[in-house]
């Protein structure tokens, strides 16, 4: 069953088209990579598919409803790639990022109960952050940082993920650990959506891969055919890709 | 209710509400937003004074008309969120400069520049204690919705937070008690107060609940130390404590970790 599908997509900054009749459906339970080279509009189809942006033509559905009209907030987490691009000085701690993920789920007024406090603790427990819950967010290495932000994404129980460049600024061990991280959160259902342009860490956890060229076009395949696709192209000596 | 209590109670309301909201103005780093709503709750004195309407209300008006400018703005021009205070600022004081001639009581105008907290009248109070109170409770209901969007306005949105809309009220908030505050410790002074007590508490604290109420803390400190000397030296409010909060920045800022 499809829980994102994403229909003749047309989207156009003031001076240069960016998407171009864009087409695709992501299964639940799916992990899809959405790589392209810079400025192709990796991070714009997400902004698209959250609502942030509105499209010139086409149609987004969460869940078989528009995106423009969804409000089970609490089924979608978004982990930005600024999430980490926040002052060092931010007076907050790991599990005080965590709660403000319950925010899909809980109205607007609501303070955090016991019980929220025991997913916040248990969504740190997942991302082996628990140690670090009193610990402020600044203090923390690039990958805590990140690890937080997904427990974050975490806590309401999402059932699709999206990301935008996880990976990005920090070093090869913890984007190792990060990738590997998501792996198992997809193994045990959760449908993944992340914008990478680094997909050599990830291509080995994920199901399909959406390719968007330079002029906004996509194209979907396989992980597994990415995979021999690259390296037929690498034993023909070419550089294609970037695992 | 004799002229010292009345300066107590309302010196200890302001100091709740101004750092409450200066710890989301400083953390979206627009420490300059309360120089552009004080400067504009100042034309709003001028004005009020010029027309014979009450200062204080016609300062909330100013400052809440303001705080729209600088919201319209903002979302005009996306990411340039300093233009808008410098735009709504500039505006402000050319305002209070045409209006601030007109005026014929200059000692009653001078006493918004720099705040006279000892010369409240039981109306200004009853009017303080409503809109402090009504910011207050709007303040602890946004509470985690002011957060998020603070520390991250892109995931706040994702999370289906009415970031507009809370954005909105913010300002409003900021506005009202901005105006409210300009008559205790002066329009000149007042983002002072907004920013000050966050910056001593940044030092000290160890999480976001921690350091709103660290940062009340030091407002309180910072305000009832300078009303005694106040009392005791018979200088202005305003001025003293805004210069108690610098003295005991300076003693901290030592202990700040880089």
């Amino acid at each position: 069953m499809s829980v994102l599908t994403v229909d003749k997509l047309n989207f156009s900054y003031p001076d240069k088209k960016i998407l171009n009749d864009l087409s695709f459906a992501v299964d639940e339970g799916d992990f899809l990579c959405v790589v392209g080279t810079n400025g192709t509009g990796k991070s714009t189809l997400l902004k698209l598919i959250l609502g942030f942006l509105a499209p010139d033509s086409g149609s987004i559905q969460i869940e078989g409803v528009p995106n423009d009209k969804f409000k089970n907030h609490g089924d979608i987490a978004y982990v930005s790639q600024k999430a980490t691009a926040f002052n060092r000085d931010f007076p907050a701690t790991a599990e005080e990022i965590v709660g403000l993920g319950l925010s899909g789920r809980l109205s607007l007024f609501k303070k955090l109960n016991a019980a929220n406090k025991a997913q916040v603790a248990e969504a740190l427990e997942r991302v082996g952050m628990s140690g670090y819950a009193k610990k402020l967010i600044g203090r923390l290495s690039g990958g805590q940082q990140q690890r937080v932000f997904i427990a974050r994404a975490l806590v309401s129980q999402p059932r699709i993920l999206f990301l935008d460049e996880p990976t990005v600024g920090i070093d090869a061990e913890a984007v190792d650990s990060i990738c590997c991280l998501l792996g198992e959160l997809n193994k045990n259902g959760l449908t993944i959506v992340m914008v990478t342009h680094d997909i050599s860490s990830t291509i080995y956890h994920a199901d399909k891969v959406l390719k968007i060229s330079e002029n906004g076009c996509g194209t979907l395949v396989s992980a597994h055919d990415y995979i021999a696709d690259f390296r037929f192209a690498h034993d023909r000596g070419s550089e294609h890709g970037n695992i | 209710m004799a002229f010292m209590q009345r300066a107590v109670m309302v010196a200890v309301l302001i100091s709740i509400i101004t750092p409450m909201i200066g710890n989301v103005i400083v953390l979206k780093r627009l420490s300059t937003i309360g120089d552009a709503l004080s400067h504009a709750g100042l034309a709003g004195v001028a004005i009020g004074l010029c027309f014979g309407a009450d200062p204080v209300i016609s300062a909330v008006i100013m400052s809440i008309a303001a705080a729209l400018i600088i919201e319209f703005i903002r979302r005009k021009f996306e990411g340039y969120a300093e233009m808008a205070t410098a735009v709504t600022l500039s505006f402000a004081v050319g305002m209070t400069a045409v209006f601030s001639g007109f005026v014929k009581d200059a000692a009653s105008f001078n006493s918004f520049l720099f705040g006279s907290i000892v010369a409240i009248s039981q109306t200004e109070l009853y009017v303080t204690v409503i809109l402090c109170l009504v910011v207050l409770a709007a303040g602890i209901l946004l509470y985690r919705a002011l957060f998020f969007i603070t520390f991250d306005e892109q995931g706040a949105k994702a999370a289906g937070i009415p970031v507009g809309a809370v954005n909105t009220v913010f300002t409003l908030m900021t506005a009202v008690v901005v105006a409210v505050a300009s008559r205790t410790v002066g329009a000149l002074l007042i983002s002072s107060l907004m920013i000050i007590p966050v910056a001593c508490s940044m030092i000290v604290s160890k999480s976001y609940l921690g350091n709103l109420i660290m940062s009340v803390v030091f407002a309180l400190i910072f305000t009832i130390t300078g009303l005694i000397i106040t009392a005791l030296y018979d200088v202005r409010p305003g001025g003293t404590i805004v210069l108690t909060g610098i003295a005991v920045l300076i003693a901290l800022l030592p202990f700040k970790k880089r």
